[in-house]
This record gives structure tokens, C-alpha cells and sequence, in this order.
């Protein structure tokens, strides 16, 4: 009846003369100009913490985490034999250090970064337009460290990144910084801001769940100096001295303390009464989906298990090789985080079977990775340590990206360097006991000794690439690969999007 | 028609002055005149005794009665627009059948705005009435005038009676802007064309060019069709009964193994049997045709009425139109109902004509998931659709890309209701003579619901009966969502506001003659959307009549939004004539929007052409075999705003796809964040277009056609530019307009009246488009900066194990046309049945390698590992015949492709014999050997040339003796989709010419569907 009303309006507009309109462009409901997102507290807040959604995308198989893990020897991606995983060579070409600008992962990884950054320069620029108080500051303060930490991304695994820090700047003209020069606006920008926020950590302030508080600029801070000479070709110890100092003030300040077990960080409902995790990225089924790495990795047919049903039945693609998987000991209880063995249905009890020509053979998981072009169906071990909850793809295990006991192992690390092994493993002490490990002996105590424990205790959560380069490894020969012939491969080229979007950025040497 | 009734109108008025004197008379001659074509009684025909004054003129059926001296043989009979004919008296009543003459020249076009005689038409303008249109099944408008008119390349993206066509008027003009035309429905512009019933129209005119396009200013760039609907004629009430019942099945369905054929190839690939078993990987003793348990027989039906009729001073129409179109995929579907009046009135002492349409209808939609098909081709035919260890259940198929599709189709919910009103009412008035004000209004307001269940679970019984056990979510569709059930529904509703006026004078001075139109329209759009997704139901079987019962529904289930903008506009025409040779016309348009950046908002769009008419020259006179000789040409630019959305030029904030948590509430809330880059300078593309044509008919109009050659460059070209993100820029894309295409060709039409007597007609047509079309330039400035791209990827294909660069295929490449694929090099199969692939090395010389991670897939012209190769055809053609004898009518329409190519999807995925045991393979994958798994190349390229028997059919009139109630009954058999003539091995080689997948034959395509009906068209007076 609305629509013949309007007839009759239009009708009576025709014989009264023309109908004429200089209504402005109301905004659709859906979305407001940035004129008025400015005006509403509430509003302001959701854009403020809105911006960490970003960090959703994070664990996506073509982004930063998982892109920069498997170029180490933690996790494979072998073409399986019938072609599944094929996928063109991209997943060969990481684990055997041939990729190219080309490559679709490491170009993910680099807009990921880049939209999230340019979200926060955006925000950032009209928090700043705003009367500024107490809580303006706080917000600025506390982007800048997000921002930070999507710049340390960067430059450890692209090395020298152009630097875009407002608005203002022109980002397709913009040239590439040094990455010593971006390692030093990070620190600048995580000693400014980081000591700004706040230094309750979640468990004594639930505001403060899945953010950046103070110990998270200062974890990063420690993790930069860590990697200084890594990033900027520095040698010495400074990197270190100045890493163990915010090392202790989180171990002194900061309350945290580990998990009695260590799959407790992984849990399904991790995101409470959790002490050990310093900064995650909060994940829901529903509201916050992301995190998928058991559909990577699971066999097809351990779908009917977990309530997968058919099309959503995992891929059967990422895995651990022997090698990897032979670090741990049988003894160790952070093993558990893996699958190996033989797989069975829902009820425990009927084993499941592989598919293809050998359909009739038990689906029995290996260590051993057969071929990097045509393994097994059931080549290599599986990650299981995020636990997941029957018939969702996307889990609410939330994603813990720094842990304190990467603190006590990065303790122990910089003692170790500089020679007070005796201390050192004062700190290794209690990630071993969790483990159900003796701890290590001084006498068969080496550098090495802590690499293969951060291999152990952070398998897949983002840190190998840069552990394997501080430790000089990241080129050694492995499976299916030779040392490297060269150290280009040590930096990701920048992409040829990005190259071709802005021409006067410099690539990387060797690409 | 509506002329062919003025006249009637005249000669009956001319015969009360024929009628007068009569002479001694001797013999009394009776008779009935009646159009040779269609039965009809034509009244006021003039009939005169031949060498003498003496003459009558036939009455309203038709009849007439004159005396003639004794000495005459002969009648001759003749009425305007029909061909003059002598009759020789038999001595008993005579039956005359007129033809129709060459009234092409004569008939009148509806143009923007208003009406020009075809004669004077200066344009690219083609008419197709409904005489032209084909008989049968019809469920869209766009059906009729498919392959009609050349350089009109109308295709489906495949046979789902609920998609709507894709309209290609001289190439594709636009990336980003969209290329579909403006629909004209009765001067509503804008309007749905699915707003009117089929039955209802009485002619499509398409305007190709910008000279007859430019009125409508910055929405013509993809040309416009103006749609007129039937009106009634003046004399006595006519009831129109139409009907007709069709039959459906797929013309063409994909041919897969059978149980021997897929058993014995496994035996030939592994060399022992394949395990029996009751895993989805092994042979559970099944022959299951999947895709014959998708499809059935679909039953399609029509039913119209209408009535009309009117007096000299008013004229109305009213009809119902029901069609039910079943869709050969079980549980999809759809059902249309119209509903039209029209009507005008004279008034004032005929000085003001007053006129109304309204329209109201409604489509309720059926729709299934297309995954299916896929689903189908990939599960083998070993297996069963049901639970092995539970024949009441379907089961679990647990390989990667495969679900079972018969659970799939039957039981995911997906419908759509949509409502559509259209009201318009116009008023001409005579202010002097020659001199018309015509202010107008319309409004449009469409509503459109969505409905979709995705059920829960797995364990779904064959027989329907419970949905209980739910252990999983079956499709996957939502899978992060819930395993109880999930519901998506949504409404969305739109309303168009139209006002104007227009000014009209036509003046004639001597030999000169001027008609000049002035106008002012203003146009409101507004919109608002609304949708709600809940999850977890209690009650799983009706969740989308009790969306309370959910458990589960989020603040992200629940969206919003709603705009609108606004067009204003002046325009106004020209059109000079001198002696009927000599014709100018100017067309100009300015158009303003608030759509567009504030730094463009407005835009003029002009046009001129010019036309003479060679055969009207003196020294024509004696070239008597041509008829008629035309040359015209023109220059204009039209504008394209289609795709820019109301807000797309600003910076906006809105919601973010996902939650934030939030730990003081301990809970998940809406995150908000930036989400489009500002752009000021966002301005409509402008399309210039050049067209020089010669339109003839030879042998007193038995032979005619047009030759247009036409130019039309796209400026300012659409394109969502990456930029890099960080800075200026914090959302990856922005759509700017600094691109360059053109399209290039000519479009040639001929029609043969092959035989014209009163027995036998025979008619010949045919229609040919050779289009190029090229991308010029990507590459541009916007705001300072530089946005240049050489080529970009936009469409991928799909398979196991192929994702990434070696998927991304469908490319937009600078100098190609759209529809660039860009695919490695077959170089055959090594010994072992290995596809090998061509790697280039630098020095141009080349080697076979298995294994496609060796090949440098980079896009960006440094490898010759792959090629771009277009895929879009030489010409397309349509062509058809007409035959009438007697009371019987005869038709056949075809048309086709040349040229084109496509990429086999299909072939590609599952011709690889190392998907025996997993998956589906087809038939004839054997003779292709290919043991190694699939890979997209080269050699999946195939010719998909076709000419396709779209339409044969066959009437019968019966021959009515003069009864009070029927005027006419006629009867018909007709098929569409016969038959296509191809060598094109996937399911159809007409594949879409719109987005990414263009030229990419994709596996999820509902097959479409041969036609077999039976009609009735009943006249009732």
C-alpha cells in the first residue's frame, strides 16, 4: 500500500511543478564517513580495540606465523602422491629456500602487515584530531605498540621495509628503510609507548586480555635486542645485556608464571585464570574464526571424528618430519602436542584407514617424510597441540604469541652467551620439569642445547626462522636440502606487488 | 500495431465516402478480406472493380458486397500497408488473404523520450516485436530477443531457470562499471527486466550506439532497450488466452565411468581390483549415475490472460501471467506471477492524453547449492548414496572436495521471494499545435527475501523423515558455525522515484521539417538491507518460521544498511529533416550525481549523426529493383555509472567481519574499523562511440538489411587498483577511473521474403557480429599518484591439488581482450603417462618437464612458461526461418559462435587416471592416458565454437468459420534447446562473458535444459 501512496505523491508532485532535492549524501547505517566515527566514545573504542581483529588473520597459511615457520625444519608441506599439495611448487619452494618475489605466501604475509598497519596509521589520525585526554593518550600509546609489533614482523623476516607512520606519508612513492634504521624507531616507539601502558597483566585486570600491556612492549623489546645483531649486523654481546634487563623486569614485575601443564597455554578455554600467556590473539568459533591449523594438517579421513563431516574434512597437508619430531623424547609431555601412530574413529576403538590405492591400510602416522613431490597419506606427524573442539573448523583456542617461558628461555640464552651457564639453568629448570624432563647438566650444556629446547617448547607458533638465524642455523643442510649457497634467502624478498605498486622500493640483495 | 489500427480507423471513414454511388448493377460479388499471416479480418479494405470507378470498402469483420457491371473479371484489393492484389471472380463468395507490404520503412521505433519512424532513424536502432519472438518456453524477456539482433550477445551462465541472463551490446565495455544495459519498460528507465511478463511485450527496441543512447546520458553505456508493453486496440473487447505445458531435461550431461568402466580402468591403472569395502574409498558394490539422481524431467507451465480494448478516445489493457518452471535439479525451481494494466484516456477536446502502466508481480525462487555438480563428478560411481552399514541414512563421503550431493540437493533450504511494483503515469498536452508538455512520474519498489537453511548434519535420512543424529555439519557450508543448523535470512527493498517534464515541438517548413525536445528529470534511488543469521535451533525442522527458537545468535549475525543517491538531469534533441533525405539529429544530455567524487559530479553527455536517403534522389528513380538505400553515421558519448555504489567515493568506518574480545565483559563484541579509501576524483566512465552503417532494401523491399561498423572506446575506465596499503592508503584496493578499452567491429543483418503469396510465405533471416575487443590501457594517474597495471589476475580455476599461481588462469592483460587466459604449454605425455609442460629457457629454446613446480609462473611478461591465449569468438550469428502454408506455420531459429575457445575444468580434473579409487573419471579418460595427477595447460584449451538449434517450431490455425466467441485458435509444438552442433567435449560451450570466469569452464554449472511444449493461443471477441 506504501508503494500506491507514492503513485499518488508522485502523481501530485507532476501537476505541482518540479520535485527538487538538495539533500546532502546520508551515510549508509551500515558504515559512517571519518567524520563522525570521531564523535562517540564507545564508537572510538571499538575502532581503538577493533584494530586487533587484524591479528585474526595471522595464522592463515599465508600470512606471517606459519609462512616464516615453514622455512625451517618444523614443519613440512610435502606434495602428497595423487597430487593433492602440488600446488605448484609453493610449499617445496619454501622448505627448500628457492622461493622467489613471486611467491603468493610471502606476499600475503607482506599485506597482512601493511593493512594492518595502515588501519592503525588511519586510527591513529583521528585519535589524534580528537580533544586529547587521558584516554586518547593511552589509545595512541597502545596502537603504537600494536604497530610496533607488526614491525617487528617486518623486519625480521623482510629485513629493510618502508616505514609508513601516518597518514601523510605517500606509499607508493615512499623508499625502503634500512632494516637497522626500522629496528631503531621499533625500540624508540616500544620504550616510549610501552611504558604508558598499563602493567596489570590479564589476571589482575581482564580488560586487559588479548591486548598489549606494558610486558608485551617490553617482551618484544627483549626480542629485538635478541635478533639486533641478527637485524642489523651488530656483533657482540650489547643485544643480549640490554634483552636481559627487560627479561627480569617481566619476570620480577610482570606476575606471570607457567602454566603447571604446558597444553594448558592451547586449551579451548584458555582465555581465562591463564598466567603464562603475555599476548594472544583471542579466537572464537562464531565470532573470531581464524584459527584453523588442525584442517592443514589433520587426514582426510579423521573428519568423521571430529565432526567434521565430508567437505569439511581437513587437507592433510602440514606435518613434522623425523628430524623434527625426533627432538622429543618419549618421555617429554609436550610430545603429547603431537599425532603420531595409528588414527582411530570417534569411539577409540575402530582404526581408521588412508584412502586411495592403499584404501584398505590403517592410517597409521610416520615420522618419516617419504618424498618432498609424492609422499604418503600418512607421512610425517601431526600438531594437535591447540585443542580443538569437535565440529568446528575454526577453533576457540586462542593463540598465545608471547609465553613467559619464552621469557625463561631467552634468560637462559643470554646467560648462556655470556658464559654463566650455572645461572642459565636456573631458568631452563622449570620448562624442563614441566615437560617431565630432568633438566640440563652443565657438562652436556651447549648453545645448541637451547635452540633444540625452543624447538621443543615453540614448535609452530612463529619463532623458529628467527631462533635458527640467531643460532646460525637457518642455512644448514636438512632433508631434501642442501646448505645454502648463499645468505639472500636469510631475508624474504619483497614482494613483486608490492614492488610494482610502489617502483621505489629496493629489493632485497640476491632476488 | 497500433498504426496498422489508425489505419483501419481512416479507410473506414474514407469508405463512407467510396461507398456513395453505385452504377446498374449486374452481379453481385460477396467476399472476406483477411491478413494472410494471421487469419484476421481486416476491415475497411478497399475494393474496386478493375478498369471501372466502382468499389467499396469491407466492414468491421471484414466482409464486403458490391455490384459490378458484367463486363468486369477482376477486383482489385488494396489497403495501406498491405501488398495490392487482383482477384479474378469465381462467381461464388470470395476469400482474399492481403499480405503485409514492405511496412518495415513505416513502422514507428520507440526512442528515449518519445517515437521516430524507422525511416527517419539516424541510429544504431534495432527492432524486434513480437512477431519475431520464438514460441515456447519463455520464462525470462531477455529469451526473445536472444540471438534477434546482431551484436545483442545475450547467454546465461548456465541453465538455472533462476539466473537471469547476461547482456552483451556490442562487447563489454566495462571491468569494473558493469555492462548492463538500461532497461526502458513504457519510458520507466531503470526499471527490473523481470518486471514484465514475456507475453506482455509487444517490441524490444535496442539502441547499440551513442546517437540513439546519448538521451539517456550517464546509464546508456551499455546500451538501451526499451521495452513497449501491448496495448488494447479500439473496437470490440478481446480476450487473449495463452498456455502452454513444456517438458525439461538436461540437454547434455557430463559422462562418467560406470561401475565396469571405472572397475575395470582401476584394474588397468593398479593392477589388481579395487577392495570392496564400505569406506568411500572403496568399492561398495554401487552403480550410481549421480548425475541422473540430481536431475529429473521438470515440468514447466504458462498461463495468461488478457483483455483488451478500447474507443477512439481510450484505450486499456489488463493481464494476468502465471508461470511455473520446475528446473531439471531437483528441489530448485521458480514461479512468476505478473499482473499489468494499462490505459490511456483523451481528454480537454483530445488535447491531453493521459496514461498509466502498473505492474506488480512476484518471482518465488528455488535455488540449490551448485556445488552439487561439482560434488557429482568428483564421488565415483562405485559408491552408493547411502549408508553401507545404514541403508536408511545417507553417508559420510570422506574424501577432501567431496560431499555427498543427494543429501546436498535435497535438503539445504535456499529461496528467494521478490516483489516488484511499478507505477508511471504520464500526461501529454497539447498546448498548440505541434507543441507537447508531457510531465511524467514513476515510481519503481522492489522488495527481495532471502531465505537459507543450511540443515545440521550428517546422518539425514533418505526418506526425509527425521533429521535427528546430528554428529556434524554434512556440506561444510558454515562449518565454524554450528552442527544444529544455521539460518541466513535477509531482506533487502528498494525504491526509484522518478520526475520529469518534457517540451516537444514538430514543425514542418516546406520541404523542412524540425522536431526539438527539451527535458528536465530528477531521480531518487534509495535502498535498505537488513539480514539475520542464527544458529543451534531447537526445533531443527522449521527453523525459518521459528528464527526464536535459535540458541545462538551474535551481534555479527545481524546487519544492516541503507542509502540511496540521487541523478538530476537536463536533456533535449534535435532531429531535422529535409524532403525526407536529408536528416540531422543531436542528442545531448547533462547529468549530475552525488554518487561520483565531489570533484566530478556532473558530466554531458552529446551526440550528433546524420543520414541521407540515396533511393529518395531523382536519379534513384529509375534503379527500380532498390527500394530503399540509406547511409547514416554518427558520433556521441554515453556515460556508465552502473556498478559505483552510492558511498564508493568516500572515506568510510564501518564494521569489521569479525569480534573483538573484549575481557571486561569477558565476551566477544563488534569491532569497527576503516574500510574504504576515500576517492574525490570517482567519476562515471564515459564511452565515445563511432558508427557509420548503410541500411538497403533490394526487389520492392523483399530483401533488407544493415551493415553498422562501429567504433566505441571506454575512458576513464573502472578498475579496482591494489595500492599499497600503510599510509594514504590503509585498504588494499581503490576503485579509479584511469583505464582505456575499446571494442571494435560490425554487425550486419539481411531478411529474405523468399515467397509471399497467400498460401505459401517463406522467410530467411539472419544476423552476424564480428566484435574485437581490446584493453587499452590500465595505467594511469589518480590524485598524483601513479596506478599502472600491465596485467592482472581475476579468475582461477580449481582442483585437487591446484591452488595458487598455478590456478590463477583467467587473466586482464593490456592489449588482449577480456577473457585472457594464461596457461603453460602442453608438451604431451612422457612414457609413463606423465603430462609434460614446456619450460622456456632464457634463449627461447625449450624442454619437457613433469613437474610444474619447475615452471616459472610469474605473470608479469619474464617467462614464457606460460602464454596468454584469448578465448573470446571471431563472430556470433544468429539465423532463422519462417514458413507459413495455409493454416499451418512452420519456424526454425539458430545461432552460434565462432572462434571462441574455453578451458575445460572438467576434463582437466578428472581425466587423470590417479583419481581412480578416490574420485569420479570420466568415460572417456582412457584414451587420454594421463596418469600423473591434473594440471591446468594448455591442452585444455578447446574450440568452443557452436551453432545451437535454439528453437524449432511447428502451429496449426484452425480455420474458424464466422463464430460469435472465437476469433482465432491456434495450436503449437515447439523445442528449445535442441540441439547443439559442437566439438566442445564439457557440458555447454556457451559459457558466460561476465567477471573472472570468463573462458574458464567451471564444474559448478546447472546444465541446461532441452524444451519440449505444447501451446495454445485462443482469441476470444
Amino acid at each position: 500500500m506504501k508503494k500506491k501512496n507514492l503513485l499518488i505523491i508522485a502523481a501530485l508532485l507532476v501537476g505541482v511543478g518540479f520535485y527538487s532535492c538538495k539533500k546532502a549524501l546520508n551515510p549508509t547505517v551500515a558504515s559512517v564517513t571519518k567524520d563522525a566515527a570521531g564523535n562517540s566514545t564507545r564508537y572510538l573504542q571499538s575502532i581503538v580495540l577493533g584494530t586487533y581483529t587484524q591479528l585474526q588473520g595471522l595464522t592463515a597459511n599465508n600470512a606471517m606465523l606459519l609462512t616464516s615457520e615453514e622455512t625451517t625444519d618444523a614443519l613440512s608441506v610435502p606434495g602428497r602422491i595423487g597430487g593433492d599439495w602440488a600446488d605448484g611448487g609453493i610449499w617445496q619452494q619454501l622448505w627448500l629456500h628457492t622461493y622467489t618475489a613471486s611467491h603468493g605466501n610471502i606476499s600475503g604475509a607482506w599485506d597482512n602487515a601493511y593493512n594492518t598497519i595502515g588501519s592503525i596509521n588511519v586510527t591513529l589520525s583521528l585519535i589524534q584530531g580528537l580533544p586529547q585526554t587521558s584516554a586518547t593518550a593511552y589509545s595512541i600509546a597502545e596502537l603504537k605498540v600494536l604497530r610496533a609489533y607488526f614491525y617487528y614482523l617486518l623486519v625480521t623476516n623482510y629485513g629493510n621495509v618502508p616505514l609508513l607512520t601516518s597518514t601523510a606519508q605517500d606509499a607508493t612513492t615512499v623508499t625502503t628503510s634500512k632494516a637497522s634504521d626500522v629496528f631503531n624507531f621499533v625500540v624508540s616507539e616500544l620504550k616510549t609507548n610501552g611504558a604508558l601502558l598499563s602493567a596489570s597483566n590479564p589476571n589482575v585486570d581482564a580488560s586487559q586480555y588479548g591486548r598489549l600491556n606494558r610486558w608485551g612492549a617490553y617482551f618484544l623489546l627483549a626480542k629485538l635486542y635478541m635478533n639486533q645483531n641478527v637485524i642489523t649486523g651488530s656483533t657482540g654481546n650489547a643485544g643480549f645485556l640490554a634483552a636481559s634487563a627487560y627479561c627480569d623486569s617481566i619476570i620480577q614485575k610482570g606476575g606471570y608464571q607457567l602454566q603447571g601443564n604446558f597444553l594448558d597455554n592451547f586449551s579451548s578455554t584458555n582465555n581465562s585464570g591463564n598466567t603464562e600467556n603475555i599476548f594472544v590473539i583471542p579466537y572464537d568459533h562464531i565470532y573470531a574464526p581464524g584459527l584453523q591449523l588442525q584442517m592443514m594438517t589433520f587426514h582426510y579421513n579423521q573428519a568423521g571424528k571430529y565432526n567434521w563431516g565430508s567437505t569439511g574434512g581437513p587437507w592433510n597437508g602440514f606435518c613434522a618430519n623425523a628430524d623434527y619430531f625426533g627432538k622429543f623424547a618419549a618421555t617429554d609431555t609436550r610430545r603429547a602436542g603431537w599425532q603420531f601412530g595409528i588414527q582411530y574413529a570417534a569411539d577409540g576403538v575402530t582404526p581408521l584407514t588412508t584412502r586411495g590405492s592403499d584404501s584398505s591400510l590403517v592410517l597409521n602416522f610416520r615420522p618419516q617424510v617419504s618424498s618432498l613431490y609424492t609422499a604418503t597419506e600418512y607421512d610425517g606427524v601431526r600438531q594437535q597441540k591447540w585443542q580443538l573442539v569437535p565440529g568446528y573448523q575454526s577453533q576457540d583456542a586462542d593463540f598465545a604469541l608471547f609465553r613467559f617461558s619464552d621469557v625463561l628461555l631467552m634468560k637462559a640464552e643470554i646467560l648462556t652467551r655470556t658464559g654463566d651457564i650455572a645461572t642459565a639453568l636456573t631458568y631452563t629448570a622449570p620448562v624442563r620439569q614441566r615437560a617431565g624432563q630432568p633438566n640440563f647438566t652443565a657438562a652436556a650444556f651447549a648453545l645448541d642445547t637451547i635452540l633444540n629446547e625452543r624447538a621443543r617448547e615453540f614448535a609452530w607458533e612463529g619463532w623458529r626462522r628467527e631462533d635458527l638465524l640467531r643460532f646460525g642455523h637457518f642455512g644448514d643442510k636438512k632433508q631434501f636440502k642442501a646448505v645454502d649457497a648463499d645468505t639472500h634467502t636469510q631475508l624474504f624478498p619483497i614482494p613483486t606487488e608490492a614492488l610494482q605498486k610502489n617502483p621505489h622500493l629496493t629489493q632485497n640483495a640476491g632476488y | 500495431m497500433h498504426l496498422k489500427n489508425l489505419l483501419k480507423v481512416s479507410c473506414l471513414i474514407l469508405a463512407l465516402f467510396l461507398a456513395i454511388p453505385a452504377m446498374a448493377q449486374n452481379t453481385v460479388v460477396t467476399g472476406k478480406v483477411t491478413d494472410a499471416k494471421d487469419g484476421s479480418s481486416i476491415p475497411g479494405v478497399s475494393v474496386v472493380a478493375k478498369g471501372t470507378t466502382v468499389g467499396t470498402v469491407t466492414d468491421i469483420n471484414g466482409n464486403f458486397k458490391l455490384s459490378v457491371p458484367a463486363s468486369v473479371k477482376t477486383l482489385t484489393v488494396s489497403f495501406v500497408g498491405y501488398t495490392s492484389k487482383d482477384v479474378a471472380l469465381t462467381g461464388g463468395p470470395l476469400n482474399i488473404a492481403l499480405e503485409t507490404a514492405n511496412t518495415s520503412l513505416n513502422e514507428v521505433l520507440v526512442v528515449g523520450y518519445g517515437t521516430v519512424r524507422k525511416k527517419d532513424a539516424t541510429g544504431a536502432v534495432v527492432k524486434v516485436s513480437s512477431d519475431d519472438f520464438v514460441q515456447g518456453v519463455t520464462t525470462n524477456p531477455l529469451q526473445q530477443l536472444q540471438g534477434q539482433a546482431s551484436g545483442v550477445v545475450i547467454t546465461t551462465t548456465d541453465g538455472d531457470p533462476n539466473n537471469s541472463p547476461v547482456v552483451r551490446i556490442r562487447g563489454t565495455a566495462s571491468i569494473s562499471g558493469g555492462n548492463d544495459p538500461l532497461y526502458v519498460i513504457d519510458g520507466v528507465a531503470g526499471a527490473d527486466i523481470r518486471s514484465v511478463a514475456p507475453a506482455d511485450i509487444e517490441s524490444f527496441v535496442v539502441e547499440k550506439d551513442a546517437s540513439a543512447a546519448a538521451i539517456y546520458g550517464s546509464r546508456a553505456a551499455g546500451g538501451v532497450i526499451l521495452v513497449t508493453t501491448k496495448t488494447g486496440k479500439a473496437g470490440k473487447t478481446q480476450v487473449a488466452v495463452n498456455s502452454y505445458v513444456a517438458s525439461e531435461s538436461a540437454e547434455r550431461l557430463p559422462d562418467f565411468m560406470n561401475r565396469t568402466q571405472y572397475l575395470a580402468a582401476y584394474q588397468g591403472f593398479y593392477g589388481h581390483s579395487m577392495p570392496t569395502g564400505t569406506t568411500s574409498t572403496s568399492d561398495q558394490g554401487a552403480n550410481t549415475d549421480w548425475f541422473k539422481l540430481l536431475t529429473r524431467t521438470g515440468l514447466t507451465h504458462n498461463e495468461n490472460i488478457a483483455l483488451g480494448g478500447g474507443t477512439d478516445k481510450s484505450h486499456y489493457r489488463a493481464s494476468v501471467n502465471y508461470t511455473n518452471q520446475q528446473g531439471i535439479a531437483n528441489n530448485s525451481g521458480r514461479q512468476d506471477i505478473y499482473g499489468r494494466f494499462n490505459f490511456d484516456q483523451k481528454a480537454l477536446d483530445d488535447k491531453l492524453l493521459i496514461t498509466v502502466n502498473a505492474t506488480g508481480s512476484q518471482s518465488n525462487s528455488n535455488y540449490i547449492d551448485n556445488g552439487i555438480w561439482l560434488n557429482a563428478a568428483a564421488v565415483p560411481s562405485v559408491l552408493s548414496p547411502f549408508d553401507p552399514n545404514n541403508p536408511g541414512l545417507y553417508q559420510f563421503i570422506n574424501n577432501t572436495q567431496e560431499t555427498n550431493p543427494v543429501p546436498q540437493e535435497l535438503y539445504l533450504v535456499d529461496n528467494g521471494v521478490q516483489d516488484r511494483l511499478i507505477g508511471n503515469l504520464r500526461l501529454d498536452y497539447t498546448i498548440a499545435p505541434g507543441l507537447t508538455f508531457s510531465p511524467y512520474a514513476n515510481a519503481a519498489h522492489g522488495t527481495n527475501v532471502t531465505n537459507i537453511y543450511y540443515p545440521p548434519a550428517t546422518a539425514l535420512r533418505p526418506d526425509g523423515q527425521s533429521l535427528i543424529n546430528a554428529v556434524g555439519d554434512q556440506f561444510g557450508f558454515v562449518s565454524q558455525l554450528s552442527n544444529h543448523g544455521d539460518v541466513d535470512k535477509g531482506e533487502s527493498d528498494y525504491t526509484n522515484e522518478t520526475y520529469g517534464a518534457t517540451l516537444a515541438y514538430k514543425g514542418t517548413f516546406g520541404k523542412s521539417k524540425l522536431n526539438l525536445l527539451g527535458g528536465y528529470e530528477f531521480n531518487n534511488f534509495l535502498y535498505s538491507n537488513f539480514r539475520v543469521g542464527a544458529h543451534d535451533f531447537n526445533d531443527i525442522n522449521i527453523p525459518l518460521e521459528s528464527l526464536g527458537s535459535a540458541n545462538s545468535i551474535s551481534t555479527k549475525d545481524i546487519g544492516s544498511d541503507a542509502g540511496g543517491s540521487e541523478l538530476k538531469s537536463w536533456f533535449g534533441r534535435a532531429e531535422y529533416n529535409l524532403s525526407d533525405k536529408y536528416y540531422l539529429t543531436a542528442n545531448v544530455r547533462y547529468d549530475w550525481s552525488n554518487k561520483l567524487g565531489i570533484n566530478n559530479q556532473s558530466g554531458v553527455f552529446p551526440s550528433i549523426d546524420a543520414a541521407w536517403v540515396v533511393s529518395s534522389e531523382d536519379f534513384m528513380k529509375d534503379v527500380t529493383w532498390i527500394s530503399n538505400l540509406k547511409l547514416r553515421g554518427g558520433y556521441g558519448i554515453i556515460g556508465n555509472q552502473g556498478n559505483i555504489g552510492g558511498y564508493t567515493s568516500q572515506n568510510l568506518f564501518g564494521p569489521l567481519s569479525n569480534l573483538y574480545y573484549n575481557g571486561s565483559l569477558g565476551q566477544f563484541v563488534s569491532a569497527s574499523g576503516p574500510v574504504q579509501n576515500a576517492n574525490p576524483d570517482l567519476r562515471w566512465e564515459t564511452k565515445a562511440t563511432t558508427n557509420v552503417a548503410i541500411d538497403f532494401g533490394l526487389f520492392n523491399g523483399r530483401l533488407n538489411g544493415s551493415l553498422d561498423i562501429y567504433s566505441a572506446i571506454t575512458n576513464h575506465l573502472l578498475y579496482p587498483y591494489t595500492v599499497p596499503t600503510g599510509s594514504t592508503f590503509f585498504v588494499a584496493t581503490i576503485l579509479a577511473n584511469v583505464g582505456k578499452l575499446s571494442n571494435k567491429g560490425f554487425d550486419f543483418s539481411l531478411n529474405y521474403k523468399i515467397i509471399s503469396n497467400s498460401d505459401l510465405t517463406w522467410n530467411l533471416g539472419g544476423n552476424i557480429n564480428v566484435n574485437r575487443n581490446k584493453i587499452v590501457s590500465l595505467s594511469g594517474n589518480y590524485d598524483g599518484f601513479a596506478l599502472n597495471v600491465t596485467q592482472a589476475n581475476v579468475g582461477s580455476t580449481s582442483g585437487l591439488g591446484i591452488s595458487g599461481a598455478i590456478s590463477q588462469i583467467g587473466y586482464l592483460k593490456v592489449g588482449y581482450p577480456i577473457g585472457t587466459l594464461l596457461l603453460p604449454g602442453y608438451a604431451g605425455l612422457d612414457a609413463n603417462g606423465n603430462q609434460e609442460f614446456w619450460k622456456y629457457a632464457a634463449d627461447g629454446s625449450r624442454t619437457a618437464v613433469t613437474d610444474v613446480s619447475q615452471l616459472n609462473y610469474a605473470d608479469d611478461g619474464s617467462t614464457q612458461d606460460r602464454k596468454f591465449y584469448t578465448t573470446d569468438p571471431k563472430f556470433t550469428y544468429g539465423l532463422q526461418s519462417s514458413l507459413t502454408y495455409k493454416q499451418w506455420d512452420f519456424s526454425i531459429f539458430a545461432r552460434g559462435q565462432y572462434g571462441s575457445h574455453g578451458f575445460n575444468e572438467t576434463y582437466m580434473d578428472y581425466t587423470s587416471l590417479a583419481k581412480l579409487g578416490t574420485y569420479g573419471v570420466l568415460a572417456d579418460a582412457t584414451s587420454y592416458g594421463i596418469k600423473s595427477s591434473s594440471e591446468p595447460s594448455n591442452y585444455w584449451l578447446q574450440s568452443t565454437a557452436f551453432l545451437k538449434i535454439q528453437n524449432i517450431s511447428a502451429g496449426y490455425s484452425l480455420k474458424i468459420a464466422d463464430n460469435k466467441y472465437i476469433d482465432k485458435l491456434h495450436f503449437y509444438l515447439s523445442g528449445n534447446n535442441l540441439y547443439t552442433f559442437t566439438s566442445y567435449k564439457g557440458l555447454d560451450p556457451e559459457l558466460t562473458t561476465a567477471g573472472g570466469e570468463t573462458g574458464i569452464d567451471v564444474r559448478t554449472l546447472y546444465p541446461r535444459a532441452r524444451q519440449l511444449s505444447f501451446g495454445v493461443n485462443l482469441t476470444l471477441k
